[in-house]
């Protein structure tokens, strides 16, 4: 079997494709688990979302990954390696942003870089220009990290993650606090990491940013992985039929539908009914509009969203950081 | 097209005591606790200088009894009485002072929750703390320049200020060769004081834990060093009995105990009280003065150890 490093670098690690796996992990604080039985996969080249609301887990898991917490139980490889055993083979391969982003706010953003330099080893000057540059920070570089916005702070966490030349980048919700231009600018970034051959790991509350930028996904709630896999996969899992009619057809269309036994599975969204059940039902359905005379203006195969696979998955609401702090 | 990653280098020590001195250079907060040895000098000799011209200071330095005092810092010359305003009175402040410092060295990782980032970038944290350690005794060392600087310049000023030579005479030399002994093992006690501040502030996460931590010690300590040579002195009266084995503890644990050991290499044995000659009480003057060397080295190791038990092991969620 290959190994990414076999593939990627010159040094050697335990014979494991994956860049992440986790095999049982749980971590107990005094007596109460916060997250439990987490098993984890993610490939080289992933894009990988860990999903869930505030509070489900997300963080302590990163935080076991990086060697900062000691799990209770289980286990977690990072390209095979073991975070408490053998961090320095993990860090060495990965960058991180743990939560808020943080550096030294009397420190201009330049030094905090070259402080950043010197804490991960790294000895080439032109290294610190070039994630100044790459992150457009450039023309705010001798100004104090204190004065930054919360989107420029994650930027210049970002620059700091990308001085080394990382295999794995963890962003721990990147997009935390950010306006639509920045989140959408740690899109292109995160897109951009993947296409240089870096894995992505990110947690996130937000299911349509994860949805739009990751690959592979597991859903944790409560501290436990109750879904894990392609995102593809995952919402394509249960599809539906949507058919467009004209709104005097609505109430027609729906006893017709009521009659056919659809009746359960029906809804109605916008403009539109939407009938769950697979697609090869389209024709059926189609037939007994006609027969009745009611003619559907469209009728399509309908994906979910990952918020709707992740309502139907959990039977609950996701919580934004705003809402939260609101209530 | 995917590029070649190559695993980053493993910091070294040295970059991580570099990480720290390059922190402690950007931070007004040092560089002004580094130029107040200097500045405080300056600011009395400019004092001084309008006493000078406003009224009329007696020619000649004025001397002193040198067993008027417990510890001999020289009685002739304008270093000895240097040796007492910046080695006794200021230094007893400052190194309070410093003490802070090296708390907050520690504390701010905490506070500023940069200990993530730092712990995710060096992965010993055995590194971590002794570069947080050796960045203690460095300022400690620091400040020692800048005492020894602010002492040197305010000696040669009191000449010009008693108007007399500004020639080293000998007994300059003698004041000086006793001032700087005691500072340099006043300086290691600080030096011990700061490892125990970083230790308590990694074991607390904050520096309010470490400052407390650092006087209930110290506290503590000084009590129980002076009560137990007192006691082995015989210079407490009527001891009552239940005060006892207390008072005998006290003695036993002396010879181990950083005050006394500081005060055993820098105390005379005898000083002058109402014209008469007695043993300091302050010291036991049976303890080896080897063993008090062998207890600051000791100390030095038990607290570095400590600040590694405090924070290697323990997991990293602040």
């Amino acid at each position: 079997m290959q190994t990414l490093d076999n593939a990627t670098t010159t040094h050697s690690s335990p014979a494991t494709p994956l860049v992440v796996r986790a095999n049982g992990l749980g971590k107990r604080f005094k007596k109460k688990f916060a997250v439990k039985e987490v098993d984890l996969e993610v490939h080289p080249g992933d894009v990988f979302g860990l999903l869930g609301p505030n509070g489900a887990g997300k963080t302590t898991i990163i935080r076991m990954l990086l060697g900062l917490l000691r799990p209770s139980e289980g286990e977690a490889r990072v390209f095979g390696f073991d975070p408490m055993r053998q961090r320095a083979e993990v860090l060495r391969r990965v960058s991180a942003i743990v939560e808020s982003p943080a550096l030294y706010p009397g420190l201009t953003g330049r030094d905090n870089l070259k402080a950043m330099a010197l804490n991960a080893g790294v000895r080439n000057p032109a290294k610190i220009e070039e994630v100044l540059e790459r992150m457009n920070l450039t023309a705010r570089a001798e100004d104090r990290f204190g004065t930054y916005s919360l989107g420029m702070k994650q930027r210049l966490c970002i620059a700091a993650a990308l001085l080394t030349d990382p295999q794995l980048v963890i962003l721990d919700e990147p997009t935390n606090g950010l306006d639509p231009a920045g989140m959408a600018e740690i899109r292109n970034l995160i897109k951009e990491l993947a296409g240089q051959g870096r894995t992505v790991f990110l947690s996130s509350h937000l299911l349509n940013e994860v949805q739009q930028v990751c690959n592979r996904v597991a859903v944790i709630q409560h501290g436990k992985i109750i879904a894990q896999g392609l995102v593809e996969e995952l919402v394509s899992s249960k599809t539906s039929v949507q058919i467009k009619v004209v709104p005097g057809d609505w109430e027609k269309a729906k006893q017709i539908l009521q009659r056919q036994g659809w009746a359960n599975q029906l809804r109605a969204e916008g403009d539109c009914l939407i009938i769950d059940g697979p697609i090869s039902q389209g024709a059926a359905i189609n037939k007994a509009l006609a027969t009745n005379g009611v003619f559907a203006a469209e009728i399509y195969a309908r994906s979910q969203s990952l918020e709707e696979y992740y309502l139907d998955l959990t039977g609950e609401q996701f919580h934004s950081t705003e809402e939260i702090k609101s209530k | 097209m995917a590029i070649v990653m190559t695993p980053a280098n493993i910091p070294s020590f040295w970059d991580s005591y570099r990480l720290e001195l390059f922190k402690g250079s950007k931070q007004m907060f040092y560089k002004i606790m580094l130029g107040v040895p200097i500045a405080i000098p300056l600011v009395i000799m400019a004092i001084q200088v309008g006493v000078k011209i406003f009224s009329n200071v007696e020619v000649g330095i004025p001397s002193s009894n040198p067993f008027l005092s417990l510890t001999d810092l020289g009685s002739e010359g304008s270093f000895a009485i240097a040796n007492r305003l910046m080695f006794v009175q200021f230094a007893s402040i400052y190194g309070f002072i410093l003490v802070i410092a090296c708390a907050l060295s520690v504390a701010n990782e905490y506070r500023w929750n940069t200990i993530k980032m730092v712990a995710t970038r060096q992965p010993s944290r055995i590194k971590l703390v002794l570069s947080k350690c050796l960045f203690g005794l460095s300022l400690v060392a620091v400040s020692t320049v800048s005492m020894l600087i602010g002492w040197f310049i305010w000696a040669m000023f009191l000449k010009f200020f008693y108007s007399v030579s500004l020639d080293i005479t000998s007994d300059d030399i003698e004041a000086m060769g006793k001032g700087l002994k005691y500072f340099g093992i006043i300086t290691l006690g600080t030096g011990i004081f700061a490892l125990f501040a970083v230790a308590m502030t990694f074991l607390f996460k904050s520096v309010i834990g470490g400052i407390v931590g650092y006087l209930v010690f110290n506290a503590l300590d000084t009590y129980v060093s002076q009560v137990g040579a007192q006691f082995a002195n015989n210079t407490i009266p009527s001891i009552p009995e239940w005060a006892m084995p207390f008072l005998r503890g006290a003695q036993d644990m002396n010879p181990y105990l950083l005050h006394s050991s500081i005060s055993r290499l820098t105390m005379q044995e005898k000083y002058v009280l109402a014209s008469r000659t007695i043993n300091n009480p302050l010291i036991i003057t049976s303890n080896p003065v080897w063993l008090a060397w062998v207890m600051l080295a000791v100390y030095a190791i038990v607290l570095i150890g400590l600040a590694l038990l405090f924070f290697v092991p323990r997991d990293i969620r602040d």
